[in-house]
């Protein structure tokens, strides 16, 4: 059972508001979506949670652990922000292989599980430089899924997917979460995120505008 | 002609020696130096900012980049002193040799350089590398500052090369960097002026690099 609570988050870079007294509770079994328009502060709060960035005030609190000062980074969490960046010299495999031996708990079969989920065939000896565009947002996915991370936060994670495999990304992120594991998801797409979100926050200038509970509105 | 003649750090008849030197930070930074401002660039930083700390990532950028420094100015040191020892031998220089070449009584190892050159040679590829790795760490420092990856290399010679031309200009030639490198002496430095000035390139480098990886937003 996972727990993300955040308490009155401030965020400025340069002098520009970017995330305002943020306050919410996520927990795990549930998909949350992130709903704004571009530069409404979406991918900030992800990076907030992640621990990507340090908060000017307030506190991102995962599992009773303050993030920057009962921990360095999130214990068990899986990320797709923005553009998917690996190494363009090795294959698919060898890039998660990479990231994977930075933790104890992520083993080959879970990297190949991982990759065939998303679609990828794991024994593919093309490097990452030779992959397609949709192929590099699937490495990104697997790399986030990988293991099945306690969090995964996925920032446009259908975007520059065909039809067919942006279906089974959906398919894939359902299963984990009825798996008890927390997702959170950022997508312009409103039906997409409708589909997939258990609840739905709104944010406008940085600040949460709305909070919508998707499950109760369709009992 | 004598192995001291032949060998580039101590050639005195050609260019290649001042070349040598001049692009010494160059050859230093370019195996690694630049590679914290790619993965800043590319994003790919977030990725292992997720699964570890900063700290051990910034640590692991720092020892790989002094390593590969260190041997991208030895080996090509090396091998040319190997190459050199096939054609040429080892005699102890003429007295007159020495002031050709630069080294006077007061110069440091000057006991070593007459009993025996070839170990003269070897124990400045070893400072050379050293010196070499410390430097290094100087793109690592700028990465965040930097505009480019060219910049990144390159930064380090200039800033290196316009103090040795300030210290050499205004009677502290003792103190110029790329002047104590060069196995020719050709300023008269210190063992202790040398080792200070390693622990001083070393400590403000690892000062800034620590102090911008401990605490930085990684966007």
């Amino acid at each position: 059972m996972s727990e993300i609570r955040i308490e009155g988050l401030n965020k400025s870079i340069k002098g520009a508001v970017i995330l305002k007294d943020i306050n919410m509770t996520l927990t795990s079994g549930k998909i949350y979506g992130f709903k704004g328009k571009n530069g409404s502060g979406k991918t900030m709060l992800m990076r907030a949670i992640s621990g990507l960035i340090l908060p000017d005030s307030g506190f991102v609190i995962i599992n009773g652990r303050e993030l920057h000062k009962d921990i360095t980074f999130p214990q068990s969490m899986g990320i797709l922000i923005e553009n998917p960046s690996f190494l363009p010299q090795y294959t698919g495999l060898k890039n998660l292989k990479l990231l994977a031996d930075l933790t104890d708990n992520i083993s080959i079969k879970d990297i190949r599980i991982a990759l065939e989920r998303v679609g990828l065939d794991p024994d593919d000896k093309r490097t990452y430089r030779k992959y397609s565009l949709g192929m590099k947002q699937k490495l990104g996915i697997a790399n986030a899924i990988m293991g099945e991370p306690d969090i995964i936060i996925l920032d446009e994670p259908i975007n520059a997917l065909d039809e067919e495999s942006a279906h089974n990304i959906k398919k894939v992120l359902l299963e984990i979460r009825d798996r008890d594991k927390l997702i959170i998801i950022a997508c312009h797409d409103k039906e997409e995120l409708e589909f997939l979100s258990d609840i739905i926050y709104e944010i406008k200038d940085g600040s949460i505008i709305d909070r919508k509970d998707i499950a109760d509105e369709d009992a | 002609m004598y192995l001291i003649q032949a060998w580039i750090g101590t050639d005195y008849q050609f260019a290649y020696n001042e070349m040598f030197y001049i692009l010494l930070p160059v050859l230093a930074c370019l195996p690694y130096g630049g590679s914290l401002y790619t993965d800043i660039k590319t994003g790919y930083d977030k990725n292992i900012c997720i699964k570890g700390s900063r700290l051990h990532y910034a640590i692991s950028k720092g020892i790989a980049t002094f390593l590969s420094a260190f041997f991208s100015v030895a080996i090509p040191l090396g091998l040319n002193l190997f190459i050199a020892a096939g054609l040429f031998s080892n005699y102890s220089p003429e007295r007159l040799e020495w002031m050709n070449i630069g080294i006077v009584d007061r110069n440091m190892f000057t006991t070593i350089f007459i009993s025996n050159p070839a170990v003269y040679c070897l124990v400045y590829i070893l400072i050379d590398g050293l010196f070499a790795g410390a430097i290094a760490l100087t793109s690592l420092s700028l990465s965040k500052v930097v505009k480019s990856h060219f910049t990144a290399v390159v930064t380090p010679m200039v800033l290196y090369v316009l103090f040795a031309m300030f210290m050499e200009g205004n009677d502290f030639g003792n103190w110029s960097v790329l002047g104590m490198l060069n196995p020719r002496q050709y300023v008269v430095t210190k063992s202790w002026q040398m080792i200070t000035a390693f622990l001083v390139i070393l400590f403000i480098n690892v000062f800034i690099i620590w102090v911008t990886s401990r605490k930085r937003d990684v966007l």
